[in-house]
């Protein structure tokens, strides 16, 4: 999967390791399997370069909350391009963009109707969630439709976004963010607190990240840089690439099912390891001693110790799937 | 041992009066005997009856209210030992005017229940405050754009579905295959994918087709071609 978020660059680089093989074994296989791969070659052939005008109808909607200290946010987007930001006035603000597109100005006003949005408080919860509905007998949208949110919120307010099939960008909350995504990638910047994040089909991206973070990511790739605080990490079919870490690390614990994983930072002496990789390998400087406690072809598993009295504990475990320790991130090599 | 006197008390005990029973007494004997006699059997079979001893708990129950009984007569015992004092006669006047006039006392509860009732009125307004939030306000509008891209006519990743699922289903009956240690997973993999595949083909029905839905759709795809690949190659 991409990753469109434009926080960051990074880009999934399709877990396809067996398409990197060499595909001589092909002319081993009978005709069926020679089609089945070659004829997926034809995908992506029929767009067509034809020009086509659009009538771009946006329905704008404003609401402020006034916020109290034990108010929580809960946003459920479908579709939707959500980003959350932080001020410093007591309200919580959303601005929510409803858009259809088709080239018939008529269909676009009326389907633009169908998106449907709910902002309302229940006791210290503002729910805010938007939806499709057609009344029972009428025709489905026929224009393509999605939605926006600009959700500006108190640092110290919890928010709790649900998202699918749109996009999700928070910045400089402070006390507690969850998420849960599926289709949908989601990047953080300047993210503290209390940090759990559920993503399926939707990358996963973070930059300066502080607090207790737990991430459980499937189909996705996770990607952070400049972490501190105690993670665990699930992942399965998806990669997980530290950028790099700061010196606020306490904790670090990785588990992967079919997924390679990364760690870049300049001081990996400095830290306490226990790998290991179930068919699969362990790269690692040199430099560093590790103790391989087993090493046969199914699994290896490599412990170290600093000598420092108190250091922060990396511990990953991957099935089918590779780890790699670098001092450097690929980018600083070149 | 020879009795000197004999005579004399032979005497004397032939001069003392003579008692019989009324008739009924042995009657009544004779009934009792019989009934004895007629029980006979009944006593034998209860002798031969087996004998059951209570659990315990019915013993420490019993023990239990025993003692609830004693420790309520040792109450009772105690309270009937303490001494009763009488209020002075001139409390009576008092507490009779105190408690005399009921409409009053009506009249409070009512103003109790109307300060109780606006005390949870104001509660629930303060847990369910007003609208705070401005009144939603729509705005529209209109802009017109040109695209390229007629993604209607992309709808090309159902094309190899069916040597696809062969591919599958050769995988799946592979004896060698079986072996491999991902074996599961792949079919497990195949599975999420083709769930995966059929979401996105729902939003684009419920949403339209844009671009990224076809970059989603795409990324599986490509994919589900990996994981064939990698099947056809244990096969």
């Amino acid at each position: 999967m991409k990753n469109w978020n434009p926080l960051f660059g990074a880009c999934w680089d399709c877990t396809l390791r067996a398409g990197k093989r060499n595909l001589s074994w092909l002319s081993t296989k009978p005709l069926w399997a020679m089609l089945a791969v070659c004829g997926l070659g034809f995908l992506g052939n029929g767009l067509m370069a034809q020009t086509t005008n659009l009538h771009v109808i946006t329905k704008r909607l404003e609401k402020t909350f006034k916020y109290r200290d034990t108010y929580e946010v809960n946003i459920e987007g479908e579709k939707a391009d959500v980003s959350i930001e932080t001020w410093n006035k007591d309200e919580i603000s959303l601005t929510v963009e409803f858009i259809a597109k088709h080239p018939e100005k008529a269909t676009a006003e009326t389907d633009i109707e169908a998106i449907k949005y709910i902002a309302e408080r229940v006791r210290n919860k503002i729910y805010v969630r938007n939806y499709i509905s057609v009344p029972e007998g009428d025709p489905e949208p026929a224009s393509n439709l999605s939605a926006r949110y600009v959700v500006k919120v108190p640092e110290n307010c919890p928010v709790y976004l649900k998202n699918y099939f749109g996009t999700a960008n928070v910045i400089n909350l402070a006390k507690r963010f969850r998420y849960q995504g599926e289709f949908s990638p989601v990047g953080l910047e300047n993210v503290q607190g209390s940090i759990d994040l559920s993503s399926r089909f939707g990358d996963v991206s973070g930059k300066r990240l502080d607090g207790n973070v737990t991430i459980n990511a499937r189909r996705s790739n996770v990607t952070l840089e400049e972490i501190k605080g105690r993670y665990s990490i699930e992942s399965n079919y998806g990669d997980v690439r530290i950028l790099s870490a700061s010196a606020g690390l306490l904790d670090l614990n990785i588990t992967g099912t079919k997924s390679d994983i990364f760690l870049f930072d300049p001081r990996l002496l400095d830290y306490g390891y226990a790998l290991t990789a179930q068919h699969g390998s362990i790269y690692f400087p040199s430099n560093l001693k590790m103790e391989f406690l087993k090493n046969t072809d199914e699994i290896k598993k490599v412990e170290f110790q600093p000598r420092a009295e108190y250091y922060p504990n990396v511990t990953i475990s991957v099935t089918f799937g590779d780890i790699y320790l670098e001092k450097e991130k690929p980018d600083q090599r070149r | 041992m020879t009795e000197q006197n004999r005579t004399t008390l032979k005497d004397a005990l032939s001069r003392m009066p003579v008692y019989a029973p009324p008739a009924e007494c042995w009657q009544e004997i004779g009934r009792e005997l019989d009934k004895d006699a007629r029980e006979a059997p009944l006593k034998s079979a209860l002798n031969e009856l087996p004998g059951y001893a209570p659990p315990p708990q019915n013993w420490a129950r019993i023990a239990d209210t025993l003692e609830a009984d004693a420790a309520g007569q040792r109450l009772r015992d105690a309270l009937s030992k303490l001494p009763q004092y009488a209020p002075p006669a001139e409390l009576w006047p008092a507490i009779e005017q105190g408690i005399r006039p009921p409409a009053r006392r009506v009249r409070m509860t009512v103003l109790a229940r109307a300060a109780a009732a606006i005390a949870l009125l104001i509660g629930l307004w303060w847990a369910w405050p007003q609208q705070e939030a401005a009144p939603l306000q729509a705005t529209y509008t209109y802009d017109q754009q040109t695209t390229n891209a007629q993604f209607a006519s992309i709808e090309d990743w159902g094309q190899a579905e069916a040597l696809m699922q062969k591919a599958v289903n050769e995988f799946r009956e592979d004896p060698v295959a079986k072996q491999l240690p991902t074996y599961e997973l792949l079919l497990s993999e195949w599975a999420d994918l083709k769930d995966a595949q059929e979401e996105v083909a729902k939003m684009m029905e419920r949403y339209g087709k844009d671009a990224q839905l076809i970059r989603q759709m795409s990324e599986i795809e490509k994919e589900r071609s990996g994981l064939i690949r990698e099947m056809i190659a244990q096969i």
